[in-house]
């Protein structure tokens, strides 16, 4: 902790009122707003009781999941083929990551963490003080989300990096197969990067329209149904009508599957029965098992016996999905910073 | 008397002068017919509605009104935390809410909120490095404000932690910690005990003399306001009553015509003043001292030696009574709006209690 002393009080001189330059060139080098504002929230998020507690929900449902997975495998990993063992902690590992640590757990941190940018500080009465400085609302808000991202990109690379190694460790694969998983985790973790931003942006909105952190918690559970159970729900109740009626175009957590699997489809990946099987089945990104796949089913490659070869259902364009996705965030983000330029913030 | 009026400037068609507006770079604010409305409708309410400000660098100028006036709402304005509805106002030129004008301005408000993790020193820095403090510059304003005042024991503290005094403090030392051209004090004093108040009052005013800092500072109690400003504006129901006017030309304007007289024996001397009948209203207030009107005050000035004489008493002060902040507040408010305006809650409440005596008292003899 840096000692305060007391100042020397014939330092406290009036100011005066020098040229730009030479102001400067006394005062020395200038502080620039965005980044002290982004080294605040940077600095704020990275508390220890944060960073432990999502290192430790990042840790838990990887290793439940192994442990679970682990047992239903007939024989142990580590004795069968190299590339057996790098497709399986592979599509393991990005199921569970799509799932949890790209999914569920970083929407529910991220979605908490933006949804009180502006809220927080608005309603802890700070928000009055940061307006009275010079520096621009937008600025201010950029600096938030920026701060939060850094500080998400960091947390989200040892949450998935600590799943590999969970997922390795309880395979009891060599480090060849991890090495090979590492080349997986570059996709996954630019998709999880897509996700901070967009989330980040997209609740920091609702922080600037919303101050009750009730409605924040609502609007997060309400998104994480929306995207993981939803398309299930509409797959088994309306399987026909589902196609027919175009749901998927609503449906977010179809559309974020089918980035996701573009995304590791980049890298050579090569999806497992159970990767496309139960991907297939919450978010219809492969033919499900709810339609006809007997026709499929023979299809397996003699070879490894790996890939079930069920079609994707292809209903959109990966691309366009992303571009949609990118398109309603920067939306919403001109018109956050439109809001918060006009709003009024009083004493609390 | 004073026409008050005369001092009250009407915001009719001032929309259409605001684009002729000539910006004075010379002055610390300049509003131009700004205006806050909030609601629409019948919930309409007009915070602020055409006000014409103009404080001048280097002044400390106070800004009074009874509450729900408008204080708060246009002070903020030209902090720029809350947005005009219409109007121009500028900082040294600069339009309000800009981050040129906000670079040249400190603020603070009544009861400030804090961080809850950052201590009162990290607090300061951060202040200090958003205003455009290099570190090591903000690090060392920072100590010496906490030094100034008197609360370098506590940097380390957090200040959520703190007392109301405290958290005043803090808030004052924020807004002038980077030396601002100018300070903007929003009831920075409020909820403080009389000795603090006084102390901080002192302070502030100390630290604007030496940093050459003009100060635009509101509050309720006058008598602390009228030790620290040399010119003051009131506002009334968003308007403004009374413009830019200094204490000197507020008390001439003011003045009751009255003369005080504090001497030993006040009862006799007054007797004689009394029975010499140059003098009207002649009392002697709760402090023994003589009160009194006079049309003749050049008589009373050649006879008050001899009155003195001859009663034995001595001096201790003689001359035109002064009229005090609060009078001419008062004095502008029931002027402007009726006399009961001030204590519109009260005779509401006294209006309620005998409603509630009436329905008691039938209410018991119906039983």
């Amino acid at each position: 902790m840096e000692e305060i002393t007391q100042p020397d009080i014939s330092a406290i001189v009036p100011m005066e009122i020098d040229s730009k330059r030479k102001r400067r060139k006394k005062d020395g080098k200038r502080s620039f707003g965005l980044f002290i504002i982004f080294q605040k929230t940077f600095r704020e998020l990275l508390s220890l009781r944060r960073v432990l507690s999502y290192i430790a929900l990042s840790i838990v449902f990887p290793f439940v999941f192994t442990m679970i997975v682990s047992g239903q495998l007939t024989g142990t990993l580590a004795d069968m083929s190299i590339d057996f063992q790098i497709a399986t902690v592979v599509n393991y590992f990005a199921f569970y990551s799509f799932f949890w640590n790209a999914g569920i757990l970083l929407i529910l941190y991220c979605g908490l963490t933006a949804s009180t940018f502006i809220s927080s500080e608005e309603s802890g009465g700070t928000l009055i003080f940061l307006l009275t400085k010079p520096i621009r609302r937008t600025t201010l808000y950029v600096g938030k989300f920026l701060g939060y991202f850094a500080n998400m990109a960091i947390l989200q690379i040892v949450s998935l990096m600590f799943g590999l190694t969970i997922t390795c460790t309880l395979f009891d694969v060599s480090s060849a197969v991890f090495m090979a998983g590492m080349k997986f985790l570059v996709p996954i973790y630019l998709y999880a990067l897509l996700m901070i931003a967009v989330i980040g942006l997209m609740l920091g909105f609702l922080s600037i329209i919303n101050k009750r952190l009730v409605i924040s918690v609502l609007v997060i559970m309400f998104l994480i149904i929306f995207i993981y159970f939803l398309g299930i729900i509409f797959r088994v109740a309306i399987p026909t009508y589902y196609e027919s009626g175009h749901l998927y175009l609503i449906d977010i957590g179809y559309n974020l599957s089918l980035i996701f699997t573009t995304f590791l489809g980049y890298f050579g990946f090569q999806p497992i029965p159970f990767f496309q099987q139960n991907f297939g089945l919450f978010f219809g990104t492969y033919v499900s098992m709810f339609s006809d796949v007997s026709e499929f089913i023979g299809s397996a490659d003699p070879e490894n016996g790996l890939t079930f070869l069920l079609p994707e259902t292809g209903y959109i364009n990966p691309i366009v999905s992303i571009i949609v996705m990118v398109a309603i965030t920067a939306l919403l983000f001109i018109l956050g910073i439109i809001i918060l330029e006009r709003k009024d913030i009083g004493p609390q | 008397m004073t026409d008050v009026n005369a001092y009250h400037v009407e915001p009719k068609k001032i929309d259409e002068e605001i684009e002729e507006v000539e910006i004075k770079e010379e002055l610390a604010i300049q509003t131009v017919g700004l205006k806050k409305h909030f609601g629409r409708g019948y919930n309409l309410v007009k915070a602020v509605d055409g006000i014409n400000l103009e404080v001048k660098e280097g002044e400390v100028h106070g800004y009074l009104g009874p509450n729900g006036a408008g204080k708060t709402t246009s002070m903020l304005m030209i902090a720029g935390t809350i947005r005009p509805t219409a109007g121009k106002g500028y900082i040294f030129g600069k339009p309000i809410g800009s981050p040129a004008a906000n670079k040249q301005l400190g603020v603070a408000i009544a009861n400030p909120k804090f961080w809850k993790t950052m201590s009162a020193y990290k607090y300061l820095v951060y202040m200090g490095q958003l205003h455009g403090l290099e570190k090591t510059l903000a690090k060392e304003r920072a100590k010496e404000f906490l030094h100034i005042l008197e609360m370098t024991q506590h940097g380390h503290r957090l200040p959520v932690a703190f007392s109301t005094g405290m958290k005043a403090k803090l808030a004052v030392a924020q807004a002038l910690m980077h030396h601002p051209r100018l300070a903007i004090l929003d009831e920075s004093t409020a909820g403080l005990d009389p000795e603090s108040r006084f102390k901080l009052v002192n302070t502030i005013k100390e630290l604007a003399d030496i940093l050459g800092t003009s100060i635009f500072v509101s509050g309720h109690i006058l008598t602390e306001i009228e030790k620290l400003v040399s010119r003051v504006t009131i506002i009334v129901k968003g308007k403004i009553g009374l413009q830019g006017i200094t204490l000197r030309e507020m008390r001439k304007e003011f003045s009751t015509g009255q003369f005080s007289l504090e001497c030993s024996n006040p009862e006799q001397v007054m007797q004689d003043l009394f029975n010499m009948g140059v003098t009207s209203q002649i009392f002697m207030d709760h402090n023994n001292v003589i009160i009194f009107t006079s049309d003749f005050i050049d008589s009373v000035y050649a006879w008050l030696p001899e009155i003195l004489k001859r009663n034995g008493a001595i001096l201790q002060q003689f001359g035109p009574l002064e009229v005090t902040l609060e009078e001419v507040f008062i004095n502008v408010i029931s002027k402007r709006y009726g006399s009961d305006f001030l204590y519109e809650d009260k005779i509401l409440e006294e209006f309620q209690e005998e409603q509630k005596g009436i329905f008691g008292r039938l209410t018991r003899r119906s039983k």
